[in-house]
C-alpha cells in the first residue's frame, strides 16, 4: 500500500500518515496482524524525523488500531467492539466540522448525504488521492 | 603509443561530460528539480540539446587545434603533445561545468518566474510493503566479515617469527615488491588494519544503503519502487563481492608473508589481475543493471501530482545536505548511481571516516619509511 505525503500541506506529516493508514485499513489494503515498518525505516521513506514517525504510531495505538509491542513494532490489531468512549471521541471530533458546515449553510440532507458518500468511499477500494 | 591512451582518455571524459545532463533522474534537469509535467518544456529540451552540442564541438576543435599545433606549427614530440592534451582536457571540463552553471540558473529563473510548483500538488509517495520486499543481504551477512582481518592479525602475531625482516607494502607490474617496511609490531598491523579500513567502508556503503529512503516516483509508484528495490538488491550483492575480494587478496599477501613460496611474482600478478578482473566485471555488470533500473518517467504525465520540490537541499544540484533528512544515500542528481546525504553524522561515521584513517595511515607509512 503506498503512502502519499503532501509536505506543503497545512495538516502536519504525523497527522496526513496517521490518516492514511487508519484509511488503509479501513479499505483492506492493510490487515489485522500486519506490521507496520519500523519508525526508523518509515522516517528514512518519508524524508522526516522519527519523533514525527512515532508521534503517528503513538497515535495509532491511543485510538486503539495498533498496538506496540517490544520486539516487533506496531502491530495492526482487530479492535476490541466499540466502546461508550470511543464513540464519545468520534461525536467530538466531528462536532467542529458540522458546525463548520452548517454555519456555512449546509443543509441536513446535503450533510448526511456527504457522510453516506464518504462512507461508500471509504468501504470500496480506490485510490485514496 | 602514449599519446593514443590519453586522446581515448580525452574523448571518453569529454564525451562523458557532454552526454552527463541526459543521464539524470528523470526529475531533474541541470540540477534543477522540475514537475514531470513540465518535462517537454522549451527551456529544458533545449538547454539539454545545446550543452551536448556545444561540448562535443568544444572537445573536437580542442583535438583539431592540438594537432595543428603539434605537426604544423611547433613539431612538439610525445610528452609536449600529452600535456598539451590534458590542459585541453582540463579547458574543457571548466567550460562545461560553466555551462552547467549558466543553464542551473537560466532553468532555475524560468522555474521560479512561471511558478512551475505552484500548478500542481508536491507529494512523496512511500510503499508500506516495501521494507518486507526489500531483498537485500542481510547485515550479519557483512559482519561475518570482521573476523577476517581479526583472525589475520592474529595469524600474523602467531607466525611472527617467521615473517621477513623488510615486509613489502607496495608491487610494481611484474609483481615484484618494490617499496618495504622495518619489521616490527605497527607494520605488521598494517595489512589487517588497511583490510578493515576496507571493509568499513563496503559495510558503511550498503549499510547506510540499506538506512536509506524507498521513495517511489508519483505517477510510476509501482515501477518506480520495483526498479529501486532490484538495485538496491544487486548494489548489496556487489558490495559483497567488493568485500570478498578485498579479503582473498588481503589474506593472500598476509599468508605470502609466513609460507615465502606463496610469494612468487607470478603468484602475486595472477591474485592481483584476478581482483581487477573481478572488480571490473562486477562494476561493469552494476553499471547496466543500473542503467536498467533508472527510475522514469515513460509516458506524458496528465495528473496534477508532482515529487516534492527539494532544490533548497542541494548545492548547485549536485552536492546534498540535508540534516531533516535520516537517508545516508540518495539517487544522484547527476549521472547513475547515489550520491551522500553531507547533513547526516551517520554519512562521516559510514563513509568518511574510514577513508580518512586510509589515507592518514597511508601518509603514516610514507612518513615512517
Amino acid at each position: 500500500m503506498f503512502i502519499m505525503i503532501e509536505p506543503t500541506s497545512s495538516v502536519p506529516i504525523y497527522e496526513q500518515l496517521t490518516r492514511q493508514i487508519i484509511e488503509g485499513i479501513v479499505k483492506g489494503e492493510i490487515k489485522v496482524g500486519d506490521t507496520l515498518p519500523s519508525v526508523r525505516a518509515m522516517a528514512a521513506d518519508l524524508g522526516v524525523n522519527m519523533h514525527t514517525v512515532n508521534k503517528s504510531y503513538k497515535a495509532l495505538a491511543e485510538k486503539g488500531v495498533v498496538t506496540i509491542k517490544a520486539k516487533s513494532g506496531a502491530v495492526v490489531c482487530a479492535g476490541d467492539a466499540l466502546n461508550e468512549q470511543q464513540l464519545l471521541y468520534l461525536q467530538q471530533a466531528l462536532k467542529p466540522v458540522l458546525a463548520e458546515g452548517i454555519v456555512l449553510g449546509a443543509t441536513e440532507q446535503q450533510l448526511e448525504n456527504m457522510l453516506q458518500q464518504l462512507l461508500r468511499e471509504l468501504t470500496t477500494k480506490e485510490a485514496m488521492l | 603509443m602514449i599519446i593514443a591512451i590519453f586522446l581515448f582518455i580525452y574523448v571518453v571524459t569529454t564525451g562523458v561530460q557532454a552526454f552527463l545532463p541526459s543521464v539524470v533522474k528523470s526529475t531533474t534537469a541541470f540540477g534543477v528539480t522540475f514537475p514531470p509535467q513540465q518535462s517537454q518544456h522549451v527551456v529544458l529540451t533545449q538547454a539539454k540539446k545545446n550543452y551536448s552540442k556545444f561540448v562535443c564541438l568544444l572537445s573536437f576543435i580542442g583535438i583539431i587545434v592540438i594537432f595543428v599545433l603539434a605537426t604544423v606549427v611547433f613539431q612538439w614530440h610525445e610528452e609536449q603533445v600529452v600535456i598539451m592534451i590534458i590542459v585541453v582536457m582540463l579547458f574543457v571540463q571548466i567550460v562545461a561545468v560553466s555551462i552547467y552553471m549558466y543553464f542551473h540558473k537560466k532553468i532555475n529563473r524560468t522555474k521560479q518566474q512561471e511558478n512551475w510548483f505552484g500548478q500542481v500538488k508536491q507529494v512523496r509517495v512511500v510503499d508500506l510493503t516495501a521494507r518486507q520486499r526489500d531483498a537485500m543481504l542481510p547485515t550479519h551477512f557483512y559482519l561475518v566479515l570482521f573476523l577476517f582481518p581479526v583472525v589475520l592479525f592474529l595469524y600474523l602475531m602467531r607466525h611472527y617469527a617467521l615473517l621477513p625482516d623488510a615486509i613489502p607494502i607496495h608491487f610494481n607490474f611484474e609483481g615484484k615488491a618494490d617499496q618495504f617496511l622495518h619489521k616490527n609490531y605497527s607494520s605488521v598491523l598494517a595489512l589487517p588494519f588497511f583490510l578493515l579500513m576496507q571493509l568499513w567502508v563496503t559495510f558503511g556503503m550498503f549499510y547506510g544503503l540499506k538506512r536509506s529512503a524507498i521513495v517511489g516516483l508519483v505517477n510510476a509508484k509501482e515501477a518506480s519502487i520495483t526498479a529501486q528495490l532490484r538495485l538496491r538488491k544487486y548494489m548489496s550483492y556487489y558490495f559483497f563481492v567488493l568485500a570478498m575480494s578485498f579479503i582473498l587478496l588481503v589474506s593472500y599477501m598476509g599468508l605470502a608473508l609466513v609460507h615465502h613460496t606463496l610469494a612468487k611474482p607470478t603468484y602475486v600478478m595472477a591474485i592481483f589481475m584476478g581482483f581487477a578482473f573481478i572488480n571490473t566485471l562486477t562494476t561493469i555488470a552494476l553499471f547496466s543493471i543500473k542503467k536498467r533500473c533508472r527510475m522514469l518517467y515513460e509516458q506524458d504525465i496528465v495528473s496534477n501530482l508532482a515529487d516534492v520540490d527539494d532544490d533548497q537541499y542541494w548545492w548547485l544540484g549536485f552536492v546534498y545536505c540535508n540534516r531533516k533528512d535520516s537517508s545516508v544515500f540518495l539517487e544522484k542528481r547527476l549521472g547513475l548511481g547515489w550520491t551522500l546525504n553531507l547533513g547526516n553524522t551517520w554519512s562521516y561515521i559510514l563513509v568518511v571516516l574510514p577513508v580518512i584513517l586510509m589515507i592518514v595511515m597511508g601518509i603514516l607509512i610514507g612518513v615512517l619509511n
